[in-house]
């Protein structure tokens, strides 16, 4: 079965590192209203409350390194990367899509107005955290699995 | 899908590890084999009758259930 082509082994702990850093800065502006002052738009926009200004690019950085760190663990080689490798990673893709389309639809009956905002907000990167955190999980177990001995 | 895997590998004397780098795989994947737990490609399973210089069909066999017709 050709697969797309993957990201090479040493991307994967540069994806969780940048992931980590996202997810950090995200929780923190969210959360904390910090935001990094020397980070602002080269152009002004339209304001929601009328008129113009040039916007924070705090929320900006942190989805992007995010997305991008996850998209490098997610879609980079495993040291051995084979046929059971790949076949892990398409039923990881496919649970975490699943999964995360029953949360959106339990969001959409049971959150409303305004709130559901930060529905859509973290449905931004929340199909790709699970299919990470699921294919990571899975590695994890096997990797660690105590019948695994030198048999000979 | 049914294997003799880990009977094949003591008659010839190699280890899961041995045996997952002559046929490119991880260990697990071997490990993951033998218990039943992954049906391999056609292309691994030609790979692993070649090394053991066996017929296909001597080392896998289809379980009661997944024979056609």
């Amino acid at each position: 079965m050709k697969t797309l082509t993957l990201l090479p082994n040493y991307c994967k702990p540069l994806g969780w590192l940048l992931a980590i850093f996202g997810l950090s800065l995200g929780f923190a502006f969210v959360y904390f209203e910090v935001k990094l002052d020397f980070l602002t738009s080269f152009f002004e926009t339209d304001y929601f409350l009328g008129g113009k200004s040039k916007q924070n690019l705090t929320d900006e950085l942190a989805l992007t390194a995010l997305i991008v760190g996850l998209l490098m663990v997610g879609f980079s080689k495993y040291k051995i990367e084979d046929e059971r490798v790949v076949q892990i990673r398409y039923s990881s893709l496919q649970w975490a899509i699943l999964v995360n389309y029953a949360i959106v639809l339990v969001c959409d009956w049971t959150i409303y107005g305004l709130d559901f905002t930060y529905v859509l907000v973290y449905n931004m990167f929340t199909p790709l955290m699970f299919f990470v955190v699921r294919l990571e999980w899975i590695m994890f177990i096997d990797k660690r699995k105590p019948q695994l001995e030198d048999e000979k | 899908m049914k294997n003799n895997l880990r009977v094949e590998r003591a008659i010839l004397n190699i280890t899961q590890a041995e045996l997952a780098e002559k046929l490119g795989v991880s260990r697990q994947t071997v490990h993951a084999i033998e218990n039943e737990k992954y049906i391999p490609s056609a292309l691994l399973v030609l790979k692993v009758a070649k090394i053991f210089n066996k017929p296909v069909e001597a080392i896998f066999s289809l379980e009661e259930g997944e024979e056609p017709g």
